[in-house]
C-alpha cells in the first residue's frame, strides 16, 4: 500500500506529460487505451494500478488539455474518448522541450566520471 | 489563467455531481470491459480476465474515490462532509439533541446577560472624546480659619457666562440640571421622564452632533422661549421617527413646547444614571412653575493642547476679575473656579440598574462552561467509540485531512443548530433582565438590545468546544490502522481516559454549584414571602400619580381630593386613602417629639389602616377632621405604646406636643426595616406632596378596577402621568424583585444542569457498555455475576460523582457567602442544603445509569463473542 503511493506521486509528475503524448501520437483514445499504451511505450518497466490514470485525466481535463466524448471501440464496446485540444498541444510542446532540457542537464551531471584521487 | 478555469470548472461540479458519478462508474465499467476483451483474447477465462482485469486497475472504489478527490473543491468537500454530518446526526438523535439543548441554554443565556453588560458598560455614548472632557466647580473659603475649603460639585451659573465669554482654554463649556416631568405627546397618555435643563454650549461640549435640528444659542437660555430637543428614544416612541417632527409639540407639566431638535441614538445625557429624554434651555424651569436653579454641574471640552493646569489658572484669574468687580458686601461666599477631569461613571449605571450582574452572569456562564463540558465528554466518547470507521475510513482510501474534516463537521452541525436555537433563546431572557431595573417604574430605563459581540462570543466558545475536543481523538484514529482498530476492540486509551473521567468530575462540580445556588436563592425568596408584614394585602390596589404642574399646592390639594372622592365613588370600592407613597416604599415621615425624645412619625391619610388591613388595638385611626390647624394628633404602633407606657392606657398621652388617639398592631412600614420597632403615625398634609399614591380596598375583584382606575386619574388631571398601577400583593412580591429574578435563573439553570449531569451520564455509560460490550460478554462468559458487571458500569460514575461533589460544595460555599452580602435576609446555605443538592445529583446519576446497567447485564456472552 505505501509502495504504490510513493511510486505514484513519482508517476504523477511525469504521468500527464506521457498522456498527453500518446494522445497526440495515437490520437483520440479511451483511458483503458492510454493506459495499456503507456505500458507498452515504457517496455512493460512501469506497472502501476491502470486507474491512476483517471485522476490524471480529469485534471488534464478541468485544465482544459484534453477533452472527451462517448465514442465506440472497434470492438463495438462502448467507451469515453479522450482527445488532445489546442491548448493541450501547446502544452505539450512547452513542457516536453522543458523535460528535455532538464533530463539533458540530469543526464550530463550523471554522466560526470568520479574524479580518480 | 489555467488554474482560473479549473477553479471554475471545479466549483460548477457539486451541481453536476450526479451526472458525473454516473459517468464515472459507466467510464470504468467500459475500461474493464475492454480490458476483459483484451484477456480473453489472449486466452484466458472470463473469470480469470475479470479478475485480473480489477487487480490492474487497483481497486474501482479506489479509483473512483481519487477522481473525485482530484475533481473536488474544498467548498465541495465541505458539502459532502456536512451532508454526511447531517445524515450521522439523525441516525443519533439523542445524543445530538442533548449537545443542542445544552448548547443553546448556555448560549442564549449568556448572550443575553453579556449583552446588557455590554449595553450599560461599553455602548457608544454620543459623546466625543471624553479625554478632553473637564469638570468646572468652585471652592468656597472658609468663613472662620477652624472650617476646611468647601467643595461644591456645581458652579454658579454667572460664573459659567464669564468663563464662557473669557476662557480661552475651553472650545466650549455648558452647564445641566434635571427634574422629572410630566410629558404628553399629542394624545398620549401622560409619562414620567427626566428632562435636562441646558446651557447653550452643552451639546458643544460634549461633542454630540444632533440627528437634527439645531442646538440652543445662548440667547435661548433667557428668551423663555419654550422650545425642546427630544431624545432618540422619545422621537421613536411617540413620533415613530416621524422626519417632520421639527416644530411639532410635546407638553412638559401640562406646557406646550416646540420641538427643535433630536439628539442621536445612544445619546442619554451625561450623567449616564438615568436616560434623559427631554433637554430644555437652561431658563426654562421658571415657566414650568419649578423654582429656578442658580446653579448646576458643569462640563468644558479643553482646546486641544492646553493642559488641565492652564485651564485651572485660566479659570482662577477669571473669576479673581469678576470676583474684583463685585461690591465688597456681595464677595462674601462667592467661590474659587476650580477644573478637574470629567469622569464618565458607568458603574454607578450599571449599579443603579443591577446590583448584582455578577450574580446573573454566574448563572447562564456556569451554564455555558457545563454545556461545554459535557459535549466534549460526548464527542470525545463517541470518536473514541468510532476508531474502527476511522480506521477503515483511513484504510479505503481517505486521507487525514478528510477524516478531520468529518469530525469537525460532525460537531459543526449540532454546534450551528444550537447557535440558532440559542439566539431564540437569547430573547426571553432579555426581556427578564430588561424588567429587572423596572420593578418600580412603569418604563424601562434602559433598552436591552441584543448586542452581536456578545452573541458571537457565546457562540465561539460554544462552537469551539464542539470542534476542538474531537480533533485529539481524530487524529488518532487517522493514525491507527484498520487491522490494529480492529484488533484493538475495547481499551480505552490512557490520556483520552483520563480527560474524560476529569470533564466528568468538572460537570459535575459545575451541578451541583448550579443546584445549590438555585435552592439558595429559591429559599431565600421563600423566607421573603413568607415574611409576615402585619398586614392583608389581598384585594388592595395602588395607583401612584404625579401631579404638581406648577407646584401649585392647593390645587394639588384639591386634585388629591378628587382622586379620593372619585376613588370612593367606583363600584366595587370599599375603602380608599391616599398616602404618600406605596405602602413600604417611597413613605414619608417626619420628626416629632422633643429634642430630647425624637420620634420617627410615618405621614398617611385618613383610613389608611383599614384599607391596607392592619387592626387597630386601641382607641380610633386617623379620620379627615385631624388635619386641621393646631389638630395636632397621632397613631401609635404597639411597639411604641409598650415602650412608652408599658401597662399603662396610651390613648390621650402625649408624645411632644401630638396627642395619640389610637393604638394599631406592629406591621412593616419601610421595606428592610424590622416592624416591630417604635413607629408613629401623622395626618397628611391635604396636597401629600405632589406623588400621591391612591390606596382602594375592593371587595375582591381586583382585575376590573384597573382601567377605571386610570380613567379616573385622567379625569381628575389628564397631564398627571401613571408612575404606578399595582395590587398591593404585586407591589410587595415586586420588593423582592431581584431575589425573584434571581430565583427564576438560578433555579432554570439548576434544572437544567440536573437534566443535563443526567444526560452527560446517560450518554457516557451507554458509550462505555457498547465499547465494552466484548470485555462484558467474556467476563459473563467465565462466570461473573451480574452484580459483578453492573458495579464495573458504575464504579467509574461514582467516582466522577464522588470526585465531583466536594469540589462543588466548596464552590457552593463561596458563593452562599457572596449571596449574603448582597440580599438582605438570604438564606444561609447550610450542610442540610448542600446535602440535599449532591444527594439529589448522586439519584439523577444513579437514575441516568439505570439504563446503560440494564443493557450491560442483558448482553449475551454467546452472541457478543462472535460478533466480529
Amino acid at each position: 500500500m505505501e509502495d504504490t503511493a510513493d511510486r505514484g506521486d513519482i508517476w504523477q509528475g511525469t504521468l500527464a506529460l506521457m498522456i498527453l503524448k500518446t494522445l497526440e501520437t495515437i490520437g483520440p483514445l479511451h483511458g483503458y487505451g492510454v493506459a495499456r499504451r503507456i505500458e507498452q511505450t515504457s517496455g512493460q518497466r512501469l506497472s502501476v494500478n491502470y486507474g491512476t490514470i483517471y485522476p490524471a485525466l480529469v485534471k488534464l481535463e478541468q485544465e482544459g488539455y484534453v477533452a472527451a466524448a462517448w465514442g465506440v471501440s472497434d470492438a463495438g464496446r462502448k467507451a469515453k474518448y479522450y482527445r488532445l485540444t489546442r491548448a493541450g498541444r501547446k502544452h505539450l510542446e512547452r513542457a516536453a522541450r522543458e523535460w528535455e532540457r532538464t533530463t539533458g542537464i540530469v543526464a550530463r551531471f550523471l554522466s560526470l566520471a568520479p574524479r580518480e584521487n | 489563467m489555467r488554474r482560473l478555469r479549473s477553479f471554475l470548472v471545479r466549483l460548477v461540479g457539486p451541481f453536476v455531481r450526479r451526472r458525473r458519478e454516473r459517468e464515472l462508474a459507466a467510464e470504468l465499467d467500459s475500461h474493464l470491459q475492454l480490458h476483459i476483451d483484451d484477456n480473453v483474447r489472449a486466452g484466458m477465462s472470463e473469470a480469470e480476465a475479470r479478475r485480473q482485469a480489477r487487480l490492474a486497475l487497483g481497486g474501482v472504489e479506489q479509483t473512483k474515490e481519487r477522481v473525485r478527490d482530484a475533481r473536488a473543491t474544498c467548498i465541495d468537500a465541505v458539502r459532502r462532509d456536512l451532508a454526511f454530518a447531517v445524515r450521522h446526526c439523525s441516525r443519533r438523535r439523542w445524543h445530538v439533541a442533548t449537545i443542542i439543548a445544552m448548547l443553546a441554554v448556555g448560549i442564549g443565556g449568556s448572550t443575553a446577560v453579556f449583552s446588557f453588560l455590554y449595553q450599560v458598560l461599553l455602548q457608544p455614548t454620543g459623546i466625543a472624546d471624553p479625554s478632553r472632557l473637564v469638570e468646572v466647580y468652585e471652592t468656597t473659603p472658609p468663613k472662620d480659619a477652624s472650617r476646611g475649603i468647601t467643595r461644591s460639585n456645581s458652579f454658579p451659573y454667572e460664573a459659567m457666562r464669564e468663563q464662557r465669554t473669557q476662557n480661552q482654554a475651553f472650545t466650549a463649556i455648558g452647564m445641566a440640571t434635571d427634574d422629572y416631568l410630566a410629558l404628553v405627546v399629542g394624545g398620549q397618555e401622560a409619562r414620567r421622564i427626566k428632562t435636562a435643563f441646558v446651557s447653550a454650549g452643552y451639546f458643544d461640549t460634549l461633542g454630540v452632533r444632533l440627528r437634527m435640528g439645531r442646538t440652543f444659542q445662548p440667547g435661548d437660555e433667557t428668551a423663555g422661549e419654550p422650545i425642546a430637543i427630544i431624545s432618540d428614544r422619545l422621537w421613536t416612541r411617540a413620533f415613530d421617527r416621524d422626519a417632520g417632527v421639527l416644530g411639532r409639540d410635546v407638553r412638559l407639566n401640562g406646557r406646550p413646547f416646540r420641538i427643535v431638535g433630536v439628539a442621536p441614538g445612544g445619546f442619554i445625557g451625561h450623567e449616564m444614571t438615568e436616560r434623559v429624554d427631554v433637554w430644555v434651555p437652561w431658563g426654562s424651569k421658571a415657566a414650568l412653575g419649578l423654582t429656578p436653579s442658580s446653579d448646576g454641574k458643569t462640563l468644558a471640552r479643553l482646546k486641544s493642547g492646553t493642559t488641565l493646569a492652564q485651564a485651572t489658572s485660566l479659570a482662577g484669574a477669571i473669576g479673581d476679575r469678576y470676583l474684583a468687580a463685585l461690591p465688597a458686601n456681595e464677595r462674601d461666599g462667592v467661590g474659587q473656579p476650580r477644573v478637574r477631569p470629567f469622569e464618565m461613571n458607568r458603574n454607578e449605571l450599571l449599579e443603579s440598574l443591577l446590583p448584582q450582574p455578577w450574580l446573573l452572569l454566574t448563572g447562564p456562564l456556569l451554564m455555558l462552561l457545563l454545556a461545554c463540558a459535557n459535549v466534549a465528554n460526548l464527542q470525545l466518547a463517541d470518536i473514541e467509540v468510532r476508531q474502527r470507521e476511522f480506521a477503515s475510513r483511513a484504510a479505503l482510501g481517505a486521507s487525514r485531512g478528510a477524516i478531520l474534516r468529518q469530525v469537525l463537521s460532525e460537531g459543526l452541525v449540532p454546534g450551528v443548530a444550537a447557535c440558532a436555537l440559542g439566539l431564540l433563546l437569547a430573547y426571553p431572557c432579555m426581556t427578564l433582565l430588561q424588567r429587572v431595573p423596572t420593578a418600580r417604574m412603569n418604563e424601562p430605563r434602559l433598552d436591552v438590545v441584543l448586542q452581536p459581540q456578545a452573541a458571537a462570543f457565546a457562540m465561539a466558545l460554544a462552537l469551539l468546544s464542539v470542534l476542538l475536543v474531537g480533533l485529539l481523538p481524530a487524529i488518532r484514529a487517522s493514525r491507527t490502522s484498520l487491522a490494529d482498530a480492529i484488533k484493538a476492540g475495547s481499551g480505552l486509551s490512557a490520556p483520552a481516559g483520563r480527560l474524560k473521567d476529569a470533564l466528568m468530575v468538572l460537570q459535575v462540580a459545575l451541578a451541583l454549584t448550579l443546584v445549590t445556588s438555585g435552592v439558595l436563592v429559591t429559599r431565600s425568596l421563600d423566607a421573603a414571602r413568607q415574611q409576615d408584614l402585619g398586614l392583608r394585602p389581598d384585594g388592595v390596589i395602588g395607583m401612584r400619580l404625579q401631579f404638581g404642574s406648577g407646584g401649585d399646592a392647593r390645587a394639588n390639594a384639591a386634585n388629591v381630593q378628587r382622586l379620593l372622592e372619585g376613588g370612593r365613588a367606583l363600584p366595587g370600592v370599599r375603602l380608599a386613602t391616599v398616602s404618600s407613597g406605596f405602602p413600604l416604599e417611597n413613605v414619608v415621615a417626619a420628626i416629632i417629639g422633643t429634642e430630647e425624645q425624637p420620634q420617627i412619625a410615618t405621614l398617611v391619610g385618613a383610613g389608611y389602616f383599614a384599607t391596607i388591613g392592619v387592626n387597630v388595638l386601641a382607641g380610633r385611626e386617623l379620620a379627615s377632621e385631624d388635619y386641621a390647624p393646631g389638630a395636632r394628633v397621632v397613631v401609635v404602633n404597639q411597639t411604641l405604646a409598650k415602650t412608652n407606657w408599658p401597662g399603662l392606657d396610651p390613648v390621650g398621652r402625649m408624645i411632644g406636643k401630638h396627642r395619640v388617639i389610637g393604638v394599631v398592631a406592629d406591621h412593616a412600614t419601610f421595606a428592610g426595616m424590622d416592624m416591630h420597632k417604635p413607629m408613629a403615625y401623622i395626618h397628611l398634609p391635604s396636597d401629600v406632596g405632589s406623588w400621591p399614591c391612591l390606596l382602594v380596598r375592593t371587595d375582591g375583584n381586583t382585575g376590573a378596577l384597573f382601567s377605571s382606575l386610570r380613567q379616573l386619574a385622567r379625569q381628575v388631571d389628564p397631564t398627571a402621568p401613571v408612575l404606578r398601577i399595582a395590587t398591593l400583593r404585586d407591589h410587595l412580591d415586586g420588593l423582592n424583585h431581584h431575589l425573584r429574578v434571581a430565583s427564576w435563573l438560578l433555579g432554570l439553570c439548576g434544572l437544567a444542569s440536573l437534566a443535563l449531569a443526567a444526560m452527560g451520564v446517560h450518554s457516557l455509560l451507554s458509550y462505555r457498555v457498547a465499547r465494552q460490550r466484548k470485555e462484558i460478554g467474556l467476563r459473563m462468559a467465565l462466570g461473573a455475576a451480574r452484580q459483578t458487571v453492573v458495579r464495573m458500569v458504575l464504579a467509574r460514575v461514582l467516582r466522577g460523582v464522588l470526585l465531583g461533589v466536594p469540589a462543588g460544595g466548596i464552590r457552593s460555599f463561596a458563593l452562599s457567602r457572596a449571596f449574603r452580602s448582597l440580599f438582605a435576609g438570604a438564606a444561609a446555605l447550610d450542610v442540610w442544603a448542600l446535602t440535599l443538592s449532591a444527594l439529589a445529583l448522586v439519584a439523577v446519576a444513579m437514575l441516568a445509569s439505570v439504563a446503560p446497567s440494564y443493557h450491560a447485564t442483558r448482553i449475551d456472552p454467546a452472541t457478543t463473542l462472535r460478533a466480529d
